[in-house]
């Protein structure tokens, strides 16, 4: 029987993770490779890799980073992030990417899906939709304008099956960092549309919410961003807290979790 | 003793890497990532990756003129090889992924696509359970833990004497095959964590005592 995934997403920012919050404000983590280290090693079924800015800053995808996590990391790895050409896919698998996900690239020329997966196989090619739900309608959102497209999440996705996607990873805007539990109206939406797999991402702020994704939103892969980031930050955290209580300490980081609510455990949102 | 020479045969399709540093993992080996016909003749064993289309594997394995080297290493000097992914499906007499497709036809049985529903997605994309077929094989070693990191979109349909482990996806599907000196392994065994790597590391292991004139366990 073929088991649900758990695929921790990490969110760069170039070499710098991030944990994202409403696709609008974000926080700095520390460095990737410290980030696929942590996971390589438990029980992870995937991991995914996504650049977030690297569309707009006009980057073209890390292989080396790509290289280098492919030595230690014996687990599926998928990479995202300002993939445009089918030499940078070449260039990603040849280096160690087991999938690789586009998202800007195919809303502006749908038919590269077709291109990439005639090329490179269907089963390697991840279509990234991100939705935003306006009076209860779910919209593709164009995260480079921070835009609502007139197309529907659910026509899209079937769209990208039929053109040749694998899989699609289904982010929520309105749940992005908001530790809700994801949005499983959406997600059956869409995974009712379609029979690729569906990859559920957006809102996971604690484990029990996980199983949702999975037995009432119908997807085959659990994803989750933030969650998996704490660690990493903890004396941050415990500095944040101090100071909030009025303790003068000594706050050389560039992370001062100023802009943010702490939970009861310490951790920024 | 002299190391193991391993070939991963380089025709541009897919995930060599990721192999390289699994075999790297699993033991000190002569590794080379060619497609150099004496290279070819020389190594102790062959393994043939792949991820990608079918017809397109063919086409480059055609263009870089290795189907004749490598059929006769592997049919007539009965060199260990093993198919990996695409590569176990290259192995086989056909495939119908795209068009009606030879293949290197080193074992019989036809490649075909899994049948989509919203029960049964394709891709099969994750981790999924060996069943074992045969009481002693490469994957004698292990215990209860038999999940494979899968990601494919068709299946080989082959008789059940050349099964050495399946798994369940609807219907029962091959997960591996060996005919003799030939291997085939539908899961990524560099991606499969723990697992992945002891399985390498049992190809290997078994190409060792077959250098060494053992009999094969």
């Amino acid at each position: 029987m073929l088991k649900t995934r758990l695929i921790p997403c990490i969110i760069t920012k170039g070499d710098l993770v991030v944990q994202s919050f409403d696709f609008n404000k974000y926080l700095p983590i520390g460095n990737v490779k410290t980030a696929i280290d942590f996971f390589v090693n438990w029980d992870v079924d995937e991991i995914f890799v996504n650049d977030i800015d690297a569309t707009n800053n006009g980057r073209i995808p890390n292989v080396e980073l790509v290289s280098w996590a492919a030595k230690e990391c014996f687990v599926p790895l998928t990479v995202g992030g300002g993939i445009k050409t089918v030499a940078h896919i070449r260039s990603l698998l040849k280096a160690g990417a087991d999938k690789i996900s586009v998202n800007s690239a195919v809303l502006d020329k749908p038919e590269f899906i077709t291109e990439c997966s005639t090329i490179f196989g269907s089963q390697c090619i991840t279509v990234s939709i991100d939705s935003i739900e306006e009076n209860g309608y779910y919209k593709v959102f164009d995260y480079r304008t921070k835009s609502t497209q007139t197309l529907s999440v659910v026509e899209w996705a079937k769209q990208v099956e039929a053109l040749g996607a694998g899989e699609i990873l289904l982010n929520s805007v309105n749940r992005d960092g908001s530790r809700k539990g994801y949005d499983v109206q959406l997600l059956r939406s869409v995974s009712d549309s379609v029979s690729i797999p569906v990859i559920a991402l957006g809102g996971v702020g604690r484990f029990d919410q996980l199983a949702a994704g999975a037995i009432d939103g119908g997807c085959q892969g659990l994803a989750a961003a933030n969650i998996f980031q704490h660690m990493e930050h903890s004396t941050i955290a415990a500095k944040a807290q101090m100071r909030r209580s009025g303790i003068n300490v000594r706050l050389s980081s560039e992370v001062k979790y100023q802009d943010f609510s702490l939970d009861i455990l310490g951790r920024p949102f | 003793m002299k190391k193991l020479n391993i070939v991963i045969i380089d025709y541009d399709m897919g995930n060599i890497r990721s192999i390289e540093n699994a075999i790297n993992h699993v033991g000190d080996y002569d590794i080379k990532i060619t497609c150099n016909i004496e290279a070819i003749k020389s190594a102790d064993c062959l393994i043939l990756p792949g991820v990608g289309s079918f017809p397109d594997a063919m086409k480059k394995l055609n263009e870089k003129q290795l189907v004749e080297v490598l059929s006769t290493e592997v049919m007539v000097n009965l060199k260990p090889v093993l198919g990996i992914c695409l590569g176990m499906q290259l192995l086989f007499e056909s495939s119908e992924e795209m068009k009606f497709e030879r293949g290197l036809g080193w074992i019989p049985g036809q490649v075909e696509y899994i049948k989509a529903s919203q029960a049964l997605r394709v891709p099969h994309i994750g981790w999924n359970e060996l069943i074992l077929q045969k009481e002693e094989s490469i994957f004698s070693y292990l215990q209860d833990d038999k999940d494979f990191y899968f990601v494919h979109s068709l299946w080989v349909n082959c008789d059940q004497e050349y099964k050495l482990a399946t798994f369940e996806y609807g219907v029962e599907m091959t997960a591996s095959v060996q005919r003799e000196n030939v291997f085939g392994m539908q899961f990524h065994p560099e991606k499969s964590q723990k697992n992945g790597l002891n399985a390498m590391k049992s190809f290997l292991n078994y190409v060792g005592k077959q250098k060494r004139g053992e009999s094969n366990a």
